[in-house]
């Protein structure tokens, strides 16, 4: 096993968080000037948020899998915590591109939710990461954790293809519901301005936002390992959590 | 559709966007502020 | 020490035994899968008509969610001391993870056939296709033995793990639900369900493929 690295933690940086404040008012500009869509009216608008918070979801969950795996190659704590991170930050915008998509499908098809292969997809990914959250809170271990998330990051996302083509295709089977989807290619072209200047936005608010996170999640890590060198066994050993059974 | 119905659920897909963003940010920043805390605490 | 299927066949025996021994499955689990079937028409009303059309539907849920139980047994068993045992027997964890799964897959066989019984009499379902119903049951039972074995293993004995392991699996048998059904949608429809059987099967390797590559990393954790 390898002893959890015992890096110099730099004081709290304060940029992020203006970063993330800046780069979510390019968005509100953005999305609040630009003409509406001609069919679908100021409804539209819900777009240039819908549309990156769901990017950012696979995004997030995209970079939880390279954590993992490179935890698992290279044992480093340090690319746990990205994976942690990212984790959930990404179990954060998929609620939140759940949430928009259904306050603009309720105006516009009258539904809050349609069994739109997507939208199946995105909700049970939404509950395959809750779960790799709730697996870190099992064990206070850092090894084990970071171990056993790991090993879920990486065969979580092994089963996501497969989630995604037999919802596809059990959609396929079915008479899909007609969808008017705006980010079609005759999407004007202020319009496709918008969206990438949203979503390029909001991927610099997610860089912020996983630096700060990140920052979180070491502190964490160095307040585990300084209350177990309080009451485990001499320091430099394996550092084994008591893994109280049962729980607490 | 009337515009200005448009406009609230437009104005709700906002609010939900935008205070969503602020709660989580702040729990991450309590958190680490928290977390700062107690490591100074026991150092 | 002896060959690897050696040694998952002593785990799988065991576990069986286990099994007879207290019951479990047969005792607890497939009665309460069964009371399920009879609580829904209680819930949506019971007429012959809706019944026939969600039926099948409602036994393949039903497996899934409480065929984990099934799955999850060894998590609330076996204790730490009891796999420290097994590693230090110097079992192969790759062994021990196909032993376990082929234990909880022919529990599983056996409480979806009884199961699919109890559903064909409540639910009055017309049996278009069972002849495919044997190999569907088999696919099932082999990919969330070895979906369930697998989150068990990453689960392992932590907190509240015997509630975890269900949260895991549920969303990750997707495939295995759509494909379960769906092979019996299309034989309805006159429809070739080779595509669904394929995509079980694929499901079902490549979960085998995963569990027994993350068994040895696993057991490290202790």
């Amino acid at each position: 096993m390898t002893s959890p690295e015992q890096s110099e933690l730099s004081p709290s940086s304060v940029w992020p968080w203006v970063v993330m404040a800046v780069a979510g008012l390019v968005t509100f500009v953005a999305a609040m000037s630009v003409s509406p869509d001609a069919v679908q009216g100021q409804l539209s608008r819900i777009m240039y948020v819908h549309v990156p918070a769901a990017w950012l979801a696979y995004l997030a969950f995209g970079i939880t899998m390279f954590g993992s795996a490179m935890y698992l190659w290279k044992k480093s704590l340090k690319w746990d915590r990205l994976a942690h991170s990212s984790a959930e930050i990404g179990v954060f915008f998929t609620g939140l591109a759940i949430a928009l998509g259904m306050t603009w499908a309720k105006p516009t098809w009258g539904v809050w939710w349609t069994w739109d292969a997507r939208l199946t997809l995105t909700a049970i990914m939404f509950f395959v990461y809750l779960g790799y959250l709730a697996l870190r809170r099992t064990t206070d271990n850092l090894e084990v954790r970071a171990k056993r998330a790991s090993i879920l990051g990486v065969v979580a996302i092994i089963q996501v293809p497969l989630v995604h083509f037999s919802v596809v295709w059990w959609r396929s089977l079915h008479q899909a519901p007609t969808i008017i989807r705006p980010e079609g290619p005759d999407m004007d072209t202020s319009m496709v301005v918008t969206l990438l200047i949203a979503v390029a936005s909001f991927t610099v608010m997610y860089v912020a936002m996983m630096i700060k996170r990140m920052e979180l999640a070491h502190l964490e890590d160095e307040i585990t390992i300084e209350e177990q060198s309080h009451q485990g066994p001499a320091a430099g050993d394996a550092v084994v959590a008591p893994d109280l059974a049962g729980g607490v | 559709m009337d515009p200005s119905v448009e406009w609230n659920w437009v104005l709700l897909a906002y609010g939900l966007t935008y205070g969503a963003l602020v709660l989580f940010t702040t729990s991450i920043a309590i958190r680490i502020t928290k977390a700062r805390k107690k490591l100074a605490g026991s150092a | 020490m002896t060959g690897f299927w050696t040694q998952a066949f002593t785990i799988t025996r065991r576990d069986l035994l286990r099994e007879r021994r207290s019951g479990e499955v047969l005792w607890v689990t497939l009665p309460f899968g069964a009371i399920a079937l009879l609580l829904v028409p209680l819930a949506i009303g019971t007429d012959t008509r809706t019944l026939e059309a969600i039926g099948l539907g409602m036994f393949w849920v039903i497996v899934m969610l409480f065929g984990v139980l099934i799955a999850v047994r060894q998590t609330n068993t076996e204790t730490q001391a009891q796999r420290d045992q097994v590693a230090l027997a110097g079992i192969d964890p790759a062994a021990a993870y196909v032993g376990r799964s082929l234990a909880s897959f022919l529990l599983l066989v056996v409480f979806e056939t009884v199961l699919v019984f109890v559903t064909i009499v409540l639910y009055d379902i017309p049996l278009v296709g069972f002849e495919w119903m044997p190999l569907v049951i088999l696919l099932v039972a082999a990919g969330l033995s070895l979906l369930g074995t697998l989150a068990a293993g990453i689960v392992s004995t932590g907190r509240s793990a015997a509630a975890l392991v269900p949260l895991l699996v549920a969303p990750l048998s997707v495939p295995l639900l759509i494909g379960a059904t769906q092979t019996f949608e299309s034989l309805r429809y006159g429809r070739s369900s080779l595509a669904w059987i394929l995509m079980m099967t694929i499901v079902t390797l490549l979960l085998g493929v995963a569990g027994v590559l993350s068994a040895r990393t696993l057991q490290e954790t202790g």
